[in-house]
């Protein structure tokens, strides 16, 4: 039985060579995308796992941002000496560097023994190991010597020390993030560091201590065993496996933004597919019909249905798959050049099975959504002759409750997020509908019957007797505007977003680490300059301890492969401490949102609660609001607030901005570092010099030239925007060839209708101007609508994503808009024209079907 | 109506596949005044079809001339005769070929639409109550049955009030006794009309009744 249905099914295959060429052009693409998804997130994971060892240097590290005391060192070191078969320490501070009056820098300092790293190799150009210091030697980045030209033989100034430039580090295993991170680093001899006067109280000063296990698998055990014996929640253990996390969360969302794109590109290939398989549904209901009545079960009928699908999907599944093989090379070589990563292009089994069962079950969703009910077509039919091609029956709600869950699910599968899995499935069904009732209204609004001129009529009829077809045609072209729109609608608000520095009073220069007796110094000194020293604020390291009374649970530990996005989030939140401050008024680049700001002094006497305020998304994710209470461990002293406000914080304003501030009078007397900015109009190399006179005096004080960041991360931008445009291109691509599958089908569904209105008088002006017309009409309606539709997703995304309105750019749409609309025009002028010029005797063929 | 006749000269037909020519109509004449009806019979695959289609304006030949009142056809170019088959030519096929998505009334009113003025038309409801279907004007044709839907083609073939009507095997599709009905049904209205009609059958009995009665064979008229 099997055998017979798989002949059958290669029969129909050889049978409808066309139809089939069209349903793999329009799919394909989907499921490449999807394809290729998977095997970016695989190649990922792999080669993270592998080298997440060399990203720590070692299987576990234990650190604190303060020195470790000698109770705390002996304790540890007892502890898990068992375990242990290498150690290492080593001291790490972000601290400027400076050449001369005008060079300076603000370097990543590292005091590391000769034993670092205990994983992976850190190399010196020539080849020697960088760790080898001896005295006052340093060895710099790259990107440092290029900066501020140095040579080997220099002398460099850290804090009040000279240093001299002993190599160059041509090699490190463990900088993942080179280009992004905000200091190039440098390392020098730990046991010189720790004796020099760099290390005061105050500083960003870390301690490190690095081990190697015996057995690495017990990573984890022996991580839990330290974080239980230690007093002090700042003390921070972190094994191989959770060290990567940064790295892991930003190549996440980098997969989510690709997956969501995928996912689009899916769905418009599945709406191409229900369309596609909807123009087949005369030829199955014959089909099965006939095959009933040779004596073939319903349910064999069925599985035909499931065998054509697997045959198609394993077709399928194998072009995307050469596709990849072809495809991944360039991308993923761009991927591991912008990021310094390397990522293995491996294709498993597994990703194999799921890009099949993905196309599987889309066509056999599509099959079963439409031909479910031709299957029970009465066979008696067959014999009355009206098997010709008849109007689908309306959708139920349930086919709309089923695309949706499988949309749903979906999108959770590819984005990890249920919340954006809820948005997607959301914003689709919104879109969904909004195109059901304008194309609802549009057949209504037509008018009805023929009464004089026939071209309008006869267009207006087929459109509105045809709805569903028609409707699956218009939705399809609608979505695909959609999409398209979105693109240069969010590209212009985000890059707008990252150009804001210039417009609004970005400060030049960020300070950090200042001590509070250093804060009058720093003024003066700037008191002359054309520099106004501004949003000066007072940090307080703190952990969250309690909320509303309640301990905070450490992180559960989930081992489950499938943690969604707010999971994670959630994780991250009840796990950090927390910088808080405290300020009289707001800042400008923070606003009210809830409730209202602190009053100005907080008074103990009247037995009440200090008033905090908190970040909206903070707030958020911690499902705290107005008049919940917050309890913080600021050095061993519990302080509870109570919430009276919640704020918004626009982040890329680079102002010293915080999740947590309290009401001042309550924090004043705790131990703090203050953060500051620089304002000035100055030349880039004006600032240079300031930056490096400001070091001379207050030599611990940190500068981050904000300016100089800016171009950094707008650079990253511009090169992730290219890797938006090309995956978006890729999303066009596949929706344009399912545009083309749907017009060319009409056409060839219409090609009997053509020859016989011409044969019944219509000019070949007047035909045309009836089946282009519809095409052109439908397209121009999607086109419109799918461009204000897209102004609005672009409004509701740009206002969650950066609080604000959305730009309109309302030329590139323009462009965008007539580009779609010749597209979808020439595609429809070279079908349709086809089927105009033929010859019309095959309406006398007694071989050709009814019209 | 202005129709006076249909005329045929010497036509010509082959058809290419690959480098197999087969040659379908040798040398075809014939001529058919107003009002009169011919039968053309022949054996299957003899040409029949083509040889309506070619009289329709439907197929070119590769020579020869079709008249319709003394217009040569076979070079007109598809704008010109479009417009003209539709005032003068009514066909009604084998395999009905209405559209599906317009009612039974609406497929009767297609050929009045693409011109307005010139000669007074019947309405397409009237033709409708010829034809015997007035109380299914709303119906679209899946929901008629064949010989139903027939009747609605031979009113669409006649609302132009054409001078010549070309049939191809009309009753071919459906059963004996519906067959019979819709071909009275035709001749009665040709009649009525004074449309000349050119039938293609394999009912002798049905020849019969015809003016004329062409066989062909061989690519000839016997
Ligand atoms: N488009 C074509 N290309 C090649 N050969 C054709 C074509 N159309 C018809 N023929 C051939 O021309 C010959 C005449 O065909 P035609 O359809 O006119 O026959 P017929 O007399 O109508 O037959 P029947 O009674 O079976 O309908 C046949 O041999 C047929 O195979
Ligand atoms: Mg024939």
């Amino acid at each position: 039985m099997i055998r017979a249905l798989f002949t059958h099914f290669l029969r129909s295959f050889r049978n409808r060579k066309s139809w089939m060429a069209l349903y793999l052009s329009s799919s394909v693409f989907g499921v490449t995308g999807l394809f290729l998804l998977f095997t970016l997130k695989a190649g990922i994971d792999g080669s993270l796992q592998e080298r997440s060892q060399y990203f720590l240097t070692a299987d576990i590290s234990v650190s604190a941002r303060r020195l470790f005391t000698e109770e705390e060192k002996s304790t540890i070191t007892r502890l898990i000496a068992p375990y242990i078969k290498d150690s290492s320490q080593a001291l790490d501070l972000l601290s400027m560097i400076r050449v001369s009056a005008d060079r300076s820098r603000l370097v990543d300092l590292s005091g590391v023994e000769p034993s670092y790293p205990l994983h992976g190799k850190i190399l010196l150009e020539g080849g020697a190991p960088a760790s080898r210091l001896r005295g006052n030697e340093i060895v710099i980045d790259s990107d440092l010597r290029d900066q501020l030209a140095l040579k080997i033989g220099d002398t460099v100034r850290v804090g009040d020390l000279d240093w001299k430039v002993a190599g160059v580090i041509s090699e490190d295993t463990s900088s993942v993030w080179k280009g992004l991170s905000i200091a190039p680093s440098a390392f020098v001899s730990r046991d010189f560091l720790a004796k020099s006067s760099l290390i005061k109280t105050g500083s960003t000063l870390t301690e490190r201590f690095f081990y190697r296990l015996k057995r690495p698998d017990d990573a984890d055990d022996v991580a839990r065993m330290i974080r239980e014996s230690s007093q002090d929640s700042g003390i921070r253990v972190t094994t191989y496996k959770s060290s990567n996390e940064q790295l892991t969360r930003t190549m996440d969302y980098l997969a989510d933004y690709l997956g969501l794109l995928a996912t689009i590109s899916f769905l418009m290939a599945f709406v191409g597919t229900l369309y596609l398989v909807q123009t087949e549904r005369a030829r199955v209901r014959f089909e099965m019909a006939l095959l009933r009545t040779l004596g073939l079960k319903p349910r064999s009928v069925l599985s035909l249905i499931w065998i054509e699908s697997a045959g198609l999907s394993l077709l399928m599944t194998m072009i995307s798959w050469l596709l990849v093989r072809v495809m991944s090379v360039p991308i993923f070589g761009w991927i591991a050049h912008q990021m310094g990563v390397k990522i293995q292009a491996q294709i498993s089994g597994g990703i194999f099975l799921a890009a099949f069962a993905f196309s599987f079950f889309t066509y056999g969703v599509s099959m079963y959504l439409l031909l479910r009910r031709e299957l029970n077509f009465p066979l008696s039919s067959l014999l009355s002759g009206s098997s010709g091609r008849s109007e689908l029956s309306k959708p139920r709600w349930w086919d709309v409750l089923a695309g949706a869950l499988f949309i749903f699910a979906l999108a959770i599968g590819v984005s990890h997020s249920y919340r954006l899995g809820i948005a997607f499935t959301a914003a689709l069904l919104v879109a969904g509908g909004f195109f059901a009732l304008v194309f609802a209204a549009i057949c209504r609004a037509l008018p009805v019957g023929l009464n004089e001129r026939g071209a309008f009529q006869i267009l207006a009829l087929h459109l509105t007797r045809n709805r569903l077809s028609q409707g699956i045609a218009f939705g399809t072209l609608s979505f695909g505007a959609l999409l398209l729109f979105l693109i240069p609608g969010l590209s212009v608000n985000f890059r707008d977003e990252l150009r804001a520095p210039d417009t609004e009073g970005m400060p030049s220069l960020f300070l950090f680490d200042i001590q509070p007796e250093q804060v009058e110094g720093i003024r003066n000194f700037l008191k002359g300059t054309p520099h106004r020293f501004e949003s000066l604020s007072p940090m307080i390291r703190a952990r969250l301890e309690k909320v509303n009374g309640k301990p905070v649970e450490p992180p559960k530990g989930s081992d489950s492969q499938f943690k969604s996005r707010e999971e994670q989030e959630e994780e991250r939140t009840r796990n950090r401490g927390y910088n808080l401050t405290y300020r009289s008024e707001l800042f400008g680049s923070e606003k009210i949102v809830r409730g209202r700001h602190t009053k100005p002094l907080y008074d103990s006497s009247r037995g009440e609660l200090p008033e905090i305020t908190v970040e909206k998304k903070f707030a958020e994710r911690l499902g705290v609001g107005l008049g919940d209470t917050l309890e913080f461990d600021v050095q061993s002293v519990p302080i509870t607030g109570k919430i009276v406000g919640v704020r918004s914080i626009r982040w890329t304003s680079f102002q010293p901005n915080f999740f947590v501030q309290f009401q001042p009078g309550v924090l004043e007397e705790a131990p703090k570092t203050f953060l500051a900015t620089v304002e000035s109009a100055s030349a880039d190399t004006e600032l240079a010099t300031l930056q490096s006179k400001l070091i001379d005096p207050f030599p611990n004080v940190s500068v981050i030239s904000v300016r100089t960041m800016i171009s950094k991360i707008t650079g990253v931008f511009a090169q992730m925007e290219l890797a938006i445009q090309l995956s978006a291109a890729f999303v066009l691509f596949s929706g344009l060839l399912v545009f083309f599958s749907i017009i060319r089908l009409q056409a060839a569904d219409r090609v009997s209708e053509i020859q016989l209105l011409k044969v019944l008088g219509g000019s070949i002006r007047q035909v045309r101007a009836i089946v282009l017309g519809e095409a052109l009409f439908i397209g121009l309606v999607a086109v419109l609508l799918g461009c204000l539709l897209s102004v609005v997703f672009t409004e509701v995304i740009v206002q969650v994503a950066f609080s604000r309105s959305a730009i309109v750019p309302v030329g590139q749409l323009a462009i965008f808009g007539l580009g779609a609309f010749s597209a979808l025009s020439l595609v429809s002028g070279i079908a349709f024209g086809a089927a105009l010029s033929r010859r019309p005797s095959q309406l006398l063929d007694s071989s050709s079907g009814q019209v | 109506m202005s129709w006076k006749n249909l005329k045929v000269r010497t036509l010509q037909k082959k058809f290419r596949q690959g480098n197999n020519e087969i040659t379908v109509l040798k040398n075809i004449d014939l001529d058919l005044d107003a009002g009169k009806s011919a039968a053309i019979l022949g054996k299957s695959g003899s040409g029949k079809t083509t040889l309506l289609s070619i009289l329709a304006g439907l197929e070119p030949a590769d020579a020869g001339s079709v008249l319709w009142d003394d217009t040569e056809i076979l070079r007109l170019s598809e704008d010109k005769l479009n417009p003209l088959r539709s005032r003068k030519v009514g066909i009604v096929f084998q395999q009905f070929h209405l559209i599906p998505y317009l009612t039974a009334l609406e497929n009767i009113e297609l050929p009045t639409l693409w011109e307005s003025g010139g000669e007074r038309k019947a309405s397409a409801r009237e033709w409708l109550e010829r034809v015997g279907l007035g109380d299914r004007a709303d119906h679209f044709p899946n929901q008629l049955s064949g010989g139903e839907k027939q009747r609605v083609a031979i009113a669409r073939a006649l609302v132009n009030r054409p001078g010549l009507v070309l049939a191809d095997e009309p009753s071919g599709n459906l059963d004996e006794e519906t067959g019979t009905r819709v071909m009275d049904l035709l001749f009665e209205q040709c009649v009525k009309s004074g449309s000349s009609l050119v039938l293609v059958t394999h009912d002798q009995d049905l020849a019969r009744r015809c003016d004329h009665v062409w066989w062909l064979e061989h690519g000839q008229f016997r």
